[in-house]
């Protein structure tokens, strides 16, 4: 093993009410696949996000080589030799690959672009690596793995020796993360340095030299894959036991179907078609689990059952009654809950206090209304104080905006009031999404205690370990259909991850034919 | 030492049990003072800023400043002008204010304004009724002049997605022409006086509020209930907290099963009645007939009000006082030292710039702070 | 019949190229993420310190050389505001049309004392160097050398955007800045280049205004060209030739208006012919706005002090 490629000393960053980072040490070796774990929340991205220079630290020095430097912007990381492939890919979806690769390091003249000769270096990087891409499509047309390779291809391009990974994982499916950790070893073996950042422990497992833990801003220590194992990361990751799966599962007595998906299409406006007949039901005490890799139609079929969009054709029957058509607000009312995936979007406004939020979408209630006009401020504070009580909601004062909360917090409000109008289903679309490991838990645990309750419970999540930890029955989702459904007993990862790539389609799709 | 008291304060307002507050908490009231402050800070910047321009120009900015305020609220008269120029200014900046809350930027409240009074003052000229009631039938007649104006934008906006920015300032144009036409050619006064429509009837015109020499009308009343009336729409009522939500966020209002594209469309029809009431009590008040160009730019002046006010109903009434004045002082320091009275709009121009980099205001504070901090 | 078309072209030349000189700098603007509602402003700026130059030197080429340089420096406020505070982009660009109207109001009486318009100074009204081409030479003579910049300046703001690297970073910015500085690129720098851009231009074609067309400056001159120009912009697809065209058929409306204006007895008072540019333009936009999207984060302010970024 090389010498000390990076050393990071004493870094310490400070957010308001938050120590992101607190005296971090880190050095890794050159030619080493060195592994960042630390849950949610720990500051890992933080981290990272200061060696790229998007951050400056409060605190502390950076070592590249062996000389400490100043990393005011990425163009002083990228010029240090720093690459980085961002969790939430930085591509521009009307931009060709090579437009996205050459950005910032164009060849041909001042003035002009000879993008020929981009092409023929992209597309001979490309071959060297393995990586199979077409420098001249749009990144809009390709899959997320493609968009995942396009990054890489990024910056080897900036000709990179250090490449830094925030959780690349994340949005692939095991198939796919075999693949993936080909290619890290392939980049290590020519000579890269490769920094992996993780909180899925089988991967870093799997593929690291050296691993660091931290927790809570703080380094808990750094070690040899080869003398550790997964357990003992878990618990110096986590730092105490989580239970996640959420509680004991009852059966429920009425086990009707509460939704009724029945040969469903979708075209969108830009005439394609996202779904493409899909079936589905779903049952009260259950928890229904959709799986599938990142693009596959999720989005449009959440948004056609939550009233965003109308299907082209099919029904969709909520209660025995046809949804399709009917609005948001109408669906809402009928009884159906939504946790939206992108809290700060969709799921809150950030402007309003915690007390506002937690009546959002039911505003219009006769329980919050005087006179049917007014607001009525008594019941809005009660309602806000039972919610705060019941659903541990850390805010200080209701009177706070909601973009002040913690990320744990915040969910904990949509839940909160999600929950509070005893709907029949609760659609979660990637609930944990960002949480740490006690949020995740309980956002989990409200999960079950809802279905035990008697509610249909749909969740749709990218995380397979979640999928398998909660649902009662899995659906996975291809290209707009579902091409599987499984009872969640003794179920694999490998197994949805065939089902997630189409692999297993032909035969999936006729067992669904028959179910 | 510092971070210390803050934790303390942050812990000890644990369980509370609600009541009703007579102060709002200390955290709201330091939020609301530094505000406040920034408006503040940017309000005397404008000055200092303008003052160097007059002094570029070649005139003593002391004087020109003595001049405006003199003109503004130097004796009885001027007070009384400044009143009644403030009216249709705080009803132009609540319109602007209402756009904002709910995510409409209504650059047309000039021309909704100037429709809006013709049609307040045409009401005046030729429906005949009773005193009581004429008034109410000319405001009414005026808001629905606002709205209708409001109107195509509004539609546009909500069926073609066309931006209200852009159709609201054509409208403003047409506006205008519509009105040169009319007053022009077809409402055109028997005294012979060119450009302009008949005097409205006595029983149309707003009665003083406060005797001459001061002479301020009632319409000053009817401004400060239209702001009580806006603030407790938004403030309090469902429709008002659906508006605020869509303004402060589209997509999760929306989300939430919120019809974004109706608030947005109500929200720029309230806007424009609004305006066309300050039309009304401009002409019904003041001018008791409309000629050619009659607003001096009120709608501009507007945006400038609900900026600085940052769109708080309550907080326009204080701003509109403060432009009303600068308006009326203007005049006179036009006439005492050559300036154009148009240097108010430089200065509305600057405060306007000067509440947009709030932020950097905000930044330079805290780097002071830090820097305090550190060799304290 | 044919005196009419042939009036209606060369006034459509001629009353559409300060829009369309306009609408390319909007474009480049807004390409990298800045909307710059304040054009207007700065084509008045521009018109009254074109005047005011050739006033001072008798040159009128100083005149426009001023009003290229105060279209920066008003742009610049702009760009200050929007892009390192990060504050609201509409509302600040308004303020310079605030600021302009009081400016030119102001700097007329003061510097002239006379009210609503200036005395009339020398101008650049034609390009006598064309004028010995055969056949075409005196049309295309009679145009100011300002509609032949315009061309130019399409043509540069085409290759600009679209041919060399700093157009592709600029467009990146507009599109996704954070993309754009993790790959190494000022957000804040790119964004200033567009956002300057457009001041140069939009002053340039305020000085086209008052010394290319006519021979003096009238307040309110503008008449709303600087908002036609950013809704060419829109209708162009956020591309210089779109918008140049866009810009075009905003100008032709104007021409017809101004026809129907020299026709003897018209039956149509004048005021509603001199709305028709506004009402067409409306009309025009709403029926071609379908599907247009312009660059993702024009508009949305990215600024490490505001917290945006």
């Amino acid at each position: 093993m090389g010498e000390d490629i990076i050393k990071l000393q004493g870094i310490t960053k400070v957010f308001p009410g938050v120590v992101a980072n607190d005296h971090i040490d880190l050095s890794v070796r050159r030619g080493e696949i060195h592994s960042l774990a630390g849950e949610n929340g720990a500051g890992k991205s933080t981290l990272m996000g200061i060696l790229y220079g998007l951050q400056q630290p409060d605190e502390g020095s950076i070592l590249l080589r062996g000389e400490e430097v100043r990393l005011a912007s990425p163009k002083d990381a990228i010029r240090h030799g720093l690459g980085m492939v961002h969790q939430h890919f930085m591509l521009i979806p009307k931009f060709t690959v090579t437009q996205n690769i050459i950005l910032g390091m164009e060849v041909g003249s001042r003035l002009r672009i000879d993008y020929p000769r981009a092409e023929e270096e992209i597309r001979q990087l490309s071959q060297r690596y393995g990586l199979g891409i077409d420098p001249t499509v749009r990144v809009s047309e390709l899959s997320v793995t493609m968009q995942q390779r396009v990054e890489i291809l990024k910056i080897l391009y900036r000709k990179a020796e250090i490449l830094i990974f925030d959780e690349p994982t994340a949005v692939l499916t095991p198939q796919e993360i075999d693949e993936f950790c080909d290619i890290l070893t392939r980049l290590r073996d020519s000579g890269k340095t490769i920094l992996f950042i993780s909180h899925k422990l089988a991967e870093v497992e799997k593929i690291s030299d050296r691993v660091t833990v931290i927790r809570r801003g703080r380094v808990v220590g750094t070690l040899p894959m080869a003398e550790t194992n997964q357990q003992e990361l878990a618990t110096l990751m986590v730092g105490r036991e989580v239970r996640l799966g959420g509680g004991a599962r009852r059966q429920v007595e009425d086990s009707g179907v509460l939704l009724d998906i029945r040969g469903v299409h979708y075209v969108n406006h830009h005439g394609v078609e996202r779904i493409k007949g899909v079936d589905l039901q779903l049952h009260r005490g259950e928890i229904l689990g959709v799986a599938g890799v990142d693009g596959n139609g999720q989005e449009e079929l959440e948004n056609l059952l939550c009233g965003k969009r109308k299907p082209s054709a099919g029904t969709i029957s909520f209660l025995g009654q046809d949804i399709a058509g009917k609005s948001v607000k109408e669906i809402k009312k009928m009884g159906m809950g939504v946790i939206f995936e992108d809290r700060h979007k969709d799921g809150l406004v950030l402007d309003f206090s915690v007390r506002e939020n937690l009546i959002l979408g039911f505003q219009d209630q006769r329980r919050f209304l005087k006179a049917g006009v007014f607001l009525d401020k008594k019941k809005v504070e009660e309602n806000a104080r039972r919610l705060q009580e019941d659903f541990d909601i850390r805010c200080g004062s209701l009177d706070a905006p909601a973009g002040k909360l913690s990320g744990g917090n915040q969910q904990k409000i949509i839940i909160a009031r999600e929950m509070s109008s005893d709907p029949e289903m609760v659609m979660a679309i990637q609930p944990t999404r960002g949480l740490d490991l006690g949020a995740v838990s309980f956002v989990q645990d409200k999960l079950v205690e809802a279905r035990n309750q008697g509610k249909g419970v749909l969740l749709f999540s990218l995380e397979l370990d979640e999928v398998l930890q909660v649902s009662d029955r899995i659906a996975v989702i291809f290209k707009g259909q579902i091409v599987k459904v499984l009872k969640n007993e003794g179920v694999t990862k490998e197994q949805l991850g065939a089902y997630m790539l189409g692999v297993a389609q032909e035969e999936g799709l006729h067992e669904a034919a028959n179910a | 030492m510092k971070p210390q008291t803050l934790e303390r304060e942050g812990a000890s307002p644990a369980p509370k049990p609600p009541r009703k507050r007579l102060i709002p908490p200390p955290e709201k009231l330091r939020a609301a003072g530094l505000e406040a402050a920034i408006s503040l800070l940017a309000f005397v910047l404008s000055i200092v800023t303008g003052g160097i321009i007059l002094a570029i120009l070649g005139v003593n900015p002391f004087t020109a400043y003595a001049a405006l305020f003199q003109g503004a609220l130097g004796s009885p008269s001027a007070i009384g002008g400044t009143i009644n120029r403030m009216i249709p200014i705080i009803l132009a900046g609540l319109a602007v204010a209402v756009g904002q809350k709910g995510s409409v930027f209504n650059i047309g409240v000039e021309g909704q304004l100037i429709v809006g009074g013709l049609l307040g003052c045409l009401a005046g000229i030729y429906i005949p009724a009773p005193a009581a009631l004429h008034l109410p039938i000319c405001m009414l007649a005026s808001m629905l002049g606002g709205l209708l104006w409001a109107l195509i934008p509004a539609w546009l906006r909500l069926k073609k997605n066309v931006g209200e920015v852009f159709t609201t300032i054509m409208f403003n144009y047409v506006a205008k022409f519509l009105l040169g036409y009319l007053v022009v050619k077809v409402f055109v006064n028997a005294g012979g006086q060119l450009s302009a429509t008949e005097k409205i009837r006595d029983s149309a015109r707003l009665p003083a509020l406060v005797a001459k020499p001061y002479n301020i009308n009632v319409g000053i009343l009817v401004a400060v209930l239209a702001v009580v009336l806006v603030a407790i729409f938004i403030q309090k009522t469902r429709w008002g907290y659906e508006m605020r939500a869509t303004g402060y966020n589209r997509d999760a209002s929306s989300s939430a099963g919120i019809n974004v594209g109706r608030n947005m469309f109500l929200a720029l029809l309230l806007s424009g009645a609004l305006a066309g009431l300050g039309g009304c009590l401009e002409i019904n008040g003041t001018v008791f007939r409309v000629f050619e160009s009659y607003s001096p730019g009120y709608g501009a002046t507007g945006i400038a009000v609900a900026l600085l006010a940052k769109n708080n109903p309550v907080a326009v009434l204080l701003t509109a006082f403060l432009f009303g004045a600068m308006r009326n002082g203007a005049a006179l320091m036009q006439m005492s030292t050559g300036v154009s009275s148009e240097f108010v709009s430089i200065v509305q121009g600057l405060i306007i710039i000067f509440v947009c980099s709030e932020n950097f205001i905000r930044y330079l504070l805290k780097k002071a702070q830090k820097r305090g901090v550190k060799y304290a | 019949m044919l005196d009419a078309v042939s009036y209606i072209v060369l006034a459509t030349i001629r009353l559409g190229t300060p829009i369309a000189i306009t609408a390319v700098g909007a474009t480049i603007s807004e390409r990298t993420g800045v909307v710059n509602i304040g054009l207007e402003g700065i084509m008045g700026m521009g018109a009254f310190l074109a005047v005011l130059g050739s006033y001072w030197t008798g040159n009128p080429w100083f005149g426009v050389l001023l009003a290229v340089l105060v279209g920066v420096v008003i742009s610049a406020i702009h760009g200050f505001v929007s892009i390192v505070c990060g504050g609201a982009q509409g509302v600040s660009s308004q303020a310079l049309v605030l600021l302009a109207t009081g400016f030119c109001s102001v700097g007329l009486q003061a510097i002239f004392h006379q009210k609503g318009m200036s005395p009339t100074v020398n101008t650049i009204a034609t390009t006598e160097f064309l004028r010995p081409i055969p056949l075409v030479g005196n049309v295309l003579a009679d145009f100011s050398p300002i509609v032949y910049i315009g061309v130019l300046l399409l043509l540069g703001g085409n290759f600009l955007l679209f041919k060399t690297p700093l157009g592709l970073r600029m467009c990146a910015c507009g599109e996704h800045p954070r993309a754009a500085e993790t790959a190494g690129i000022n957000v804040g720098a790119m964004r200033f280049a567009g956002v300057l851009l457009s001041g140069v231009l939009g002053g340039l074609a305020g000085a086209f205004l008052s010394v290319g067309q006519m021979n003096l400056f009238q307040e309110g001159m503008v008449a709303g060209r600087g908002y036609l120009a950013l809704g060419a912009v829109i209708m162009g697809r956020w591309t210089p030739t779109g918008a140049f065209a866009a810009a075009m058929c905003f100008g032709f409306f104007d021409a017809v208006q101004l026809y129907i204006q020299i026709i003897p007895n018209s039956p149509i008072p004048h005021e509603f012919v001199q709305m028709i540019p506004y009402v067409a333009s409306i009309i025009v936009l709403a029926l071609t706005i379908k599907g247009a999207t312009g660059p993702a984060a024009s508009g949305k302010p990215y600024s490490k002090i505001s917290g945006t970024r």
